[in-house]
């Protein structure tokens, strides 16, 4: 993954509080999601994130299992949000409602219990290498994350409504 | 904590710059 990737956000704080410098203590290596679980497995590196859906592969339980969680390195924390600059909205407003509008219904069709199997086997084709962990993920343990409001659940993003 | 991962020197309040209205208009519409 890129140094600055979101997903590396909570291993410097968490690194830091126990004495390891970046480069020094330890080194950094970028690698697309799906191959980081092998990587792990072959030990050609010590720690990566675990990042949904890849998580939730069996074959990741299997390893040592997690040192820390986000949440107890950097806390509360919403990482992917769609920002959209003021006169942008103002200028397109009645077309990002439309968009809203409809990306409510699809998160909500694809939260929806009743089509979990659907929502799995599309998930599963999207994300071809990591189609079983998606499954898993939508299908049996009826998880997708993101709230069905499409707002931010931290305290600290929900922000104003006005 | 933005200014612990040298994005920012000082702190961000990030409610002052969130507005939701947008997608609770789209919400309403389809309640």
């Amino acid at each position: 993954m890129p140094p600055a990737a979101p997903s590396t956000l909570p291993r410097g704080p968490c690194c830091a509080r126990h004495g390891l410098e970046d480069k020094r203590d330890y080194t950094v290596v970028e690698a697309p999601f799906p191959t980081m679980r092998a990587m792990l497995a072959e030990k050609k590196v010590d720690l990566i994130p675990g990042v949904l859906p890849f998580s939730l592969d069996p074959s990741c339980a299997r390893s040592p299992g997690p040192i820390f969680v986000q949440r107890d390195a950097i806390g509360e924390t919403e990482m992917i949000v769609w920002a959209v600059r003021k006169p942008f909205i103002d200028k397109n407003r009645a077309a990002m409602v439309d968009f809203m509008e409809d990306t409510l219904r699809i998160v909500r069709w694809y939260l929806d219990p009743a089509n979990h199997k659907a929502a799995a086997e599309i998930a599963g084709r999207r994300h071809q290498a990591a189609g079983r962990a998606v499954r898993l993920a939508v299908h049996e343990q009826g998880l997708l994350p993101r709230p069905a409001t499409c707002c931010p659940t931290s305290r600290r993003c929900k922000g104003t409504s006005t | 904590m933005t200014a612990d991962l040298g994005f920012v020197k000082g702190k961000v309040d990030l409610t002052a710059h969130v507005d939701l209205s947008l997608v609770k208009e789209a919400a309403a519409r389809i309640k």
